[in-house]
């Protein structure tokens, strides 16, 4: 090893390992989100997924706010996508607190889901550990020992080069824990090195207010509020008929291409000072940013728009855009939920290496079988609680009081379970039985969907279903391969063969 | 460089682990600070320019604290580097 790596094992290897805890359950959670309004639909079988014309959507959705919250100030419609086949409607005063309903995107007929975080629990648990400004600091000093681990590792194991092209899973366990650790954290490399910094970008926000201090005298947003513009004015309080919202909908597009309205604001319906805004997607930029034009809602005639940005703000949304991925597409997502996986596979095994090399040394103290079961609960006790919460969310009774709350008790519940599961058992067996439980949950999620659905069967909900039964099959692989039962092979052998190294 | 499979004593760590921890905040508190003062450009370039690049010196920092030789060493760098941007920021104020 050369100086700077053996300078640097200490933090690759303990920094690793105590943040890994976190991070891994973190990569899991960030990889799941990707694919947050699919889960969002699995959650909420509720939901429907038929043909829909966007204009006629928009039509429904407007005579339902009309029947619903005639003397509303504001409206918010979101239009349905092929990922998000339903019609949301929003009514209230405050644009940042309004009363939801969700309908079917081709009848406009209420869906009654059920309550519950959706889809969203991933990204939020991911992003802040549901744990609001706290959770933010702790994912970001994660993020930060991650980013140093990586540059770290590349020092430490040195021969990175080589053992890429080197795989021995047959040779002894701690060599095929090493080579898995470093051809997963090589083939990973970039795109743990981008998800980790622009992860510490975003969350700099929070934990870093200098710059917000200095030029806006700490008022968070304040940045926000001067690169985006704001169209509003008071309502005149005189009547006009507002023009029919696919009407506006339609012009819209016309300056911000055609399918490209995510979102309409209406502001003050009806009242002759009424706007109407249309906010763009952002699905097919690599910036963050959301065009949006505002039209008079009387008249139709522009009131103001933005399609311009703040040249650093744009790069800025762009590293934004690089972390969130609404851009690029399946191809695109499906390639950061396998390599957000792999990055977790290559931490879970970093740190079944560190235990491995330091139970041999020390051998099986008090101290080192805490270390162990900390290892299984991250990795294992992780993928549970994800996995309790998909059930919490089909399981639960729909109309059940407190209901989100009884879901996350779920998620919090399986990992106490898993945590003094492992304390209980030898490492590897605790390894063993938790991804196997892991995996028999997972196969069995597509049988729970159809057993539970109230819906007919939709791609959305496939997917689901098949993603989450092909990585049950390869967790039962990675358990019953990697922590098969009695074949451990003597410590003496693994060290002689570590020593040739 | 030193060896770092001799066990470094619990007081070495406490002070190699201050070293990247508030090294590094202060640190990228300084350096966002002199931005702010010095950088020819509106509020939010400024803003947006300095919040890219918020991860560099906390894994500077982090990386230098566990290579550097001595604790000392790991302290009085980013302490140093602290103390130079904040003169910076500083000069810049006074203009």
């Amino acid at each position: 090893m050369n100086p700077l790596g053996k300078a640097l094992l200490g933090l690759h290897a303990w920094g690793g390992l105590l943040f890994g805890w976190l991070l891994v359950p973190v990569f899991l959670a960030g990889s799941l989100a990707v694919f947050e309004p699919e889960i969002d639909h699995w959650l909420q079988p509720e939901r429907s997924a038929p043909a829909f014309s966007r204009a006629a959507a928009v039509a429904l959705a407007e005579a339902h706010l009309r029947r619903t919250a005639p003397e509303a100030a504001v409206w918010r419609i979101r239009l349905p996508t092929p990922r998000e086949p339903t019609l949301g409607v929003a009514w209230g005063s405050d644009p940042r607190q309004l009363h939801e309903a969700t309908l079917d995107a081709a009848s406009g007929r209420p869906l009654r889901e059920r309550a519950t975080h959706g889809g969203h629990f991933f990204t939020e648990f991911h992003a802040e550990l549901l744990a609001g400004s706290v959770g933010k600091w702790i994912v970001g000093a994660a993020g930060i020992v991650m980013l140093a681990a990586l540059v770290s590792g590349v020092f430490v194991h040195h021969r990175l080069l080589r053992d890429f092209f080197v795989f021995r899973p047959w040779a002894n366990r701690r060599r095929a824990w090493l080579d898995a650790h470093n051809l997963a954290g090589v083939a990973t490399l970039p795109f743990l090195l981008m998800i980790s910094w622009t992860g510490v970008v975003i969350l700099a926000e929070t934990f870093m207010p200098a710059a917000t201090v200095m030029l806006y005298d700490g008022k968070p947003r304040a940045n926000r509020a001067e690169v985006v513009k704001s169209f509003v004015r008071k309502p005149a309080g005189e009547r006009a008929a507002m023009l029919p919202l696919d009407v506006h909908l339609a012009a819209a597009e016309a300056i911000l291409g055609a399918g490209t309205v995510s979102n309409l604001l209406v502001r003050h319906p009806d009242d002759r000072n009424g706007l109407v805004q249309a906010l763009r997607h952002v699905d097919d930029r690599l910036s963050a940013v959301a065009d949006h034009v505002t039209l008079d809602a009387a008249t139709g005639e522009i009131f103001g728009r933005q399609t311009e940005w703040n040249p650093m703000a744009y790069a800025y949304r762009a590293q934004v855009g690089l972390h969130v991925v609404h851009y690029g597409g399946p191809a695109l997502r499906w390639l950061y939920f396998a390599s957000g996986l792999l990055g977790a596979a290559m931490m879970a095994a970093g740190i079944v290496l560190f235990n491995r090399k330091r139970r041999q040394r020390v051998g099986a103290t008090r101290g080192q079988r805490w270390l162990d079961a900390a290892g299984v609960a991250a990795v294992a006790g992780g993928a549970l609680a994800c996995l309790a919460f998909l059930y919490a969310g089909r399981l639960l009774p729909a109309a059940l009081d407190a209901r989100p709350g009884w879901a996350l008790a779920a998620f919090l519940g399986a990992w106490g379970v898993s945590g003094l599961h492992a304390l209980r058992r030898a490492a590897d067996d605790a390894w063993r039985r938790q991804l196997l439980l892991a995996a028999v949950l997972a196969l069995l999620l597509p049988l729970l969907d159809l057993a539970t659905a109230r819906q007919p069967l939709d791609a959305l909900r496939l997917g689901v279903d098949l993603t989450a039964a092909a990585l049950g099959l390869l967790l039962a692989g990675v358990a019953r391969r990697c922590f098969a039962a009695g074949d451990e092979l003597p410590a003496t052998v693994a060290l002689s063969a570590e020593g040739a190294r | 460089m030193h060896d770092s499979r001799a066990p470094r004593a619990p007081r070495d760590l406490c002070w190699r682990l201050l070293a990247a921890s508030v090294g590094g905040y202060a640190l990228c508190w300084m350096l966002f600070v002199a931005c702010c003062v010095w950088l020819p450009f509106g509020k939010a370039t400024v803003w947006y320019l300095t919040a890219q690049f918020a991860p560099l010196p906390f894994v500077g920092v982090l990386l230098w604290s566990f290579a550097a030789r001595s604790p000392a060493r790991a302290l009085a760098v980013p302490a140093a580097l602290s103390l130079a941007a904040g003169l910076v920021a500083l000069a810049g104020g006074l203009r």
